[in-house]
């Protein structure tokens, strides 16, 4: 097989787990670690408390309690001095599959084998954030810096099918 | 100032998300007029609801922040639901007053300024999903294709953007 094909899912996922620990040395953060390990319970307890509280809410309310959810984290990043960009760039990722719905279908089952990956690809995609902070400090604070950020861990995403745009 | 920004550059972008896929300008029945419609409808909710602050707590000045934000977030839900909107545009209508009501104690620029940070939202999507169309036919890198062309787009737009449409 071919590690570096980009033809399903589980190739990237491996491409991922190969670039991280890389993006990680090489972000040369103090807290590197810390904040991965933060972020895979971040990301981790946001999929459970969806998962969970879903049946319960109608969509907005279940946005209200998202919202909240990444108030109090965003709380413990800036605590632990990390900033909203991380925040901020997390609820683009789950509103953005909340709202296509499309992120219940693929992870509803299996959810925490498939909650493992998710958190080993935003661990990836904390890792690109803080090696772009590194090298453009200051760039989190205009949008372009995440989107440039979300556009470059976006080429790790898979492309099923052969989209045309 | 950034925050402006960001607001009208992220839910730009997370309005236009649904229509990415597929989506044609010269199609009026799938695609211009349900965009549109929602268009109207972000324009007159986000000044309605600073409105609504108006009327309703005005005067009470003694009521906690908190209280301002769940009764504007329940008035918000409630035109959302009763003009059948979806919850990103009731997010981005009710984050626009929020951000207008913060941003100065002026009645007249806090009408304003939800009316024009819709309009600048409204304009990212548009602008945003017309790039893309004029896209289609461009020779495209193929790793770049589908998602990261989107961000790439989204991101060169919030730099144009920047200080420029966003108040």
């Amino acid at each position: 097989m071919n590690t570096f094909s980009n033809r399903n899912g589980s190739n990237a996922v491996s491409i991922l787990l190969a670039v991280c620990p890389a993006l990680f040395l090489a972000s040369r953060s103090e807290h590197a670690a810390l904040y991965g390990a933060l972020l895979c319970f971040e990301w981790w307890g946001t999929v459970l408390f969806f998962r969970l509280t879903r049946p319960l809410f109608p969509p907005p309310l279940l946005t209200l309690s998202l919202v909240l959810w990444l108030a109090f984290f965003g709380e413990m990043n800036l605590m632990l001095g990390m900033g909203p960009a991380w925040t901020a760039s997390l609820a683009l990722l789950v509103l953005w599959d909340h709202q296509t719905e499309q992120f219940w279908k693929d992870y509803g089952s299996f959810f925490f084998i498939k909650g493992a990956v998710l958190g080993i690809l935003l661990l990836g995609l904390n890792a690109v954030i803080l090696y772009f902070q590194n090298i453009f400090p200051g760039i989190f604070n205009h949008p372009a810096g995440i989107f440039l950020t979300l556009a470059a861990a976006a080429l790790f995403l898979p492309k099923p099918g052969g989209k045309t745009l | 100032m950034n925050a402006w920004l960001f607001l009208v550059s992220c839910f730009g972008f997370l309005l236009a998300v649904p229509r990415m896929e597929r989506f044609d300008f010269q199609d009026e029945e799938n695609c211009l007029k349900p965009m549109l419609a929602e268009a109207a409808h972000l324009l007159w909710q986000a000044p309605a609801l600073v409105l609504f602050y108006f009327l309703a707590f005005r005067f009470r000045l003694d009521l906690p922040a908190y209280f301002l934000f769940f009764s504007l977030f329940l008035a918000g839900y409630t035109l959302a639901r009763l003009t059948k909107r979806n919850h990103i545009f009731f997010l981005a209508s009710f984050m626009t007053a929020v951000t207008s009501l913060q941003a100065s104690e002026n009645p007249a620029y806090q009408l304003g300024a939800a009316f024009f940070a819709a309009f600048g939202i409204l304009l990212f999507e548009w602008l945003l999903l017309g790039l893309q169309g004029m896209l289609l036919f461009s020779p495209i890198p193929p790793p770049l294709k589908g998602w990261p062309i989107r961000f790439f787009l989204a991101a060169l737009l919030a730099m144009a953007f920047w200080r420029g449409f966003a108040l």
